[in-house]
């Protein structure tokens, strides 16, 4: 069992409900508007979504302006921020890439490729309800899903990097890359397959 | 359970983990998922790696000011009475500017990278076993949803001859409204959630055949006595399209009949009435859907 397996593998996180139990109470104080909590929130998370915010943009100043409007949305929503369903870091990166992507489609100027309200509603749909797995959260399983990109033969890795990244559907993977749509499907889902195996090794 | 037609949605899982199906596409997967426990499977299993690439991302440290900015611009703008009084604030953005001031965090921040990597780790742990089996809760309940609806119809058609009828009308609804979600020619219009509801939604799918289905999600439960009823809203007035009951969850999925009068696409919505529905419209509107 995956989950299990890596259960096991984490057998030293005993400090893990400390931790969580101290991020949602923290993330309680910011949505009363305790802005020492959102600093303390920002020092948790910031890397990591300023890390994501560069890998999508690949722009200093632009993943700059995605993390402060981040924070900002963390600021505004808090309250709405589901505790039992996400941990804080899940939610903070799902808005990240959102962001992100929205700025990148902005930056490349193609507003017939801008999403609707409704198209954004259904791509939240999934984000939101099921932003909820974190298996590969664990540090070593980010290293290695990390190292396993890497390793990826390229139609595969470039395959799954727009789909995150850029947030495009198969179709414009296709395009982009000038490929088959079909051909997409197949690398992405022996990508897929490829680095669930390597987090269950 | 699994689909029959299942080898032409193969390899749509894993593009569905990867939100890298368009809205169509999603919406047609969608409903096969609900029948197909192979699918299901594969999307479970498909989903922790999609959602873990955004830890794959290495962490960067951002720089300092933008630390400061992030701060500034969060408390420089609300208008919250519940914002820190201004000697915290600025004690707090004093601290930011100069590390060695006292610094007012109660909370010790965890700035290194073995730290953050090990809270990471660490937090998301107890996560994954509630979030996964709720995922996989919420799959069941809809699969299981969809088989209390057949298994319901099997019953009525064991009890009796009058019941068969029935059995067999939900059984062909059923069907019919997979086979407008899979045609290759089904057009569609997105209701979105009025203030009234704003996190309903709702969308309308027709064929060619204008064969119609009615699929909603999260409307609220209404006080007994009260009923949804769709419309169809052309120049000369509404016309009533169907009267719709969310199940407990708040979604609903029903053919709607559309009579040759009414011209496709068309603007729909959805209002409260009394039981038994009104000829118009006059309650509030729960749901739109404009046709431009």
């Amino acid at each position: 069992m995956l989950l299990g397996a890596l259960i096991d593998d984490a057998g030293n996180g005993a400090s893990s409900p400390a931790e969580r139990v101290r991020d949602r109470e923290t993330m309680q104080r910011v949505a009363e508007g305790d802005a020492s909590a959102l600093a303390a929130i920002f020092d948790r998370h910031a890397r990591a979504v300023f890390g994501l915010a560069l890998r999508v943009l690949e722009d200093q100043g632009d993943a700059e302006d995605v993390v402060e409007a981040v924070f900002a949305q963390a600021w505004s929503q808090a309250r709405r921020y589901d505790a039992d369903r996400d941990p804080v870091s899940a939610w903070l990166l799902t808005i990240t890439r959102s962001r992100a992507i929205d700025r990148l489609r902005t930056r490349q100027t193609r507003p017939n490729t801008a999403p609707t309200a409704t198209e954004r509603a259904l791509v939240e749909l999934p984000d939101t309800a099921l932003a909820v797995d974190h298996l590969v959260v664990l540090a070593e399983s980010a290293t290695r899903l990390r190292q396993a990109l890497t390793t990826l033969p390229y139609l595969q890795r470039m395959a799954i990097e727009l789909a995150y990244c850029e947030g495009l559907t198969q179709t414009e993977i296709a395009a982009r890359l000038e490929q088959p749509p079909g051909t997409i499907k197949t690398r992405i889902r022996t990508g897929l397959h490829r680095l669930r195996e390597t987090l269950t090794e | 359970m699994s689909d029959p037609q299942h080898e032409q949605y193969e390899g749509l899982a894993a593009l569905y983990a990867m939100g890298a199906l368009n809205a169509r596409e999603r919406t047609v997967f969608e409903s096969h998922l609900e029948i197909c426990r192979t699918c299901v499977d594969e999307v479970t299993a498909l989903l922790p790696v999609s959602h873990g690439l955004a830890h794959a991302a290495p962490p960067v440290e951002p720089p300092e000011a933008l630390r400061v900015r992030v701060l500034q611009s969060v408390t420089g703008e609300t208008e919250s009475p519940l914002v820190p009084d201004r000697e915290t604030m600025d004690d707090m953005l004093t601290a930011v500017e100069e590390p060695e001031a006292p610094t007012v965090h109660v909370e010790e921040p965890a700035r290194s990278g073995a730290g953050t990597l090990f809270w990471l780790a660490a937090t998301l742990l107890l996560a994954a076993a509630g979030a996964i089996g709720w995922y996989v809760a919420e799959l069941d309940r809809r699969v299981t949803d969809l088989r209390a609806t057949v298994d319901a119809a099997n019953a009525l058609t064991v009890r009796a001859n009058t019941s068969l009828a029935q059995a067999r009308t939900q059984a062909n609804e059923r069907n019919v409204v997979l086979n407008i979600l899979a045609g290759a020619d089904v057009e569609r219009l997105e209701l979105d959630g009025q203030p009234i509801a704003p996190r309903a939604r709702a969308r309308v799918l027709w064929d060619s055949d204008r064969r119609m289905v009615f699929l909603a999600s999260d409307v609220p439960a209404l006080a007994a006595g009260d009923v949804y009823q769709l419309w169809f809203v052309l120049p000369d007035g509404p016309a009533s399209a169907a009267l719709v009951e969310p199940d407990a969850a708040g979604s609903v999925t029903t053919l709607v009949e559309v009579p040759d009068t009414i011209p496709l696409p068309v603007t729909m919505a959805v209002t409260v009435e009394p039981d038994g529905g009104m000829p118009a419209p006059t309650g509030d509107i729960y749901l739109l859907g404009q046709v431009n």
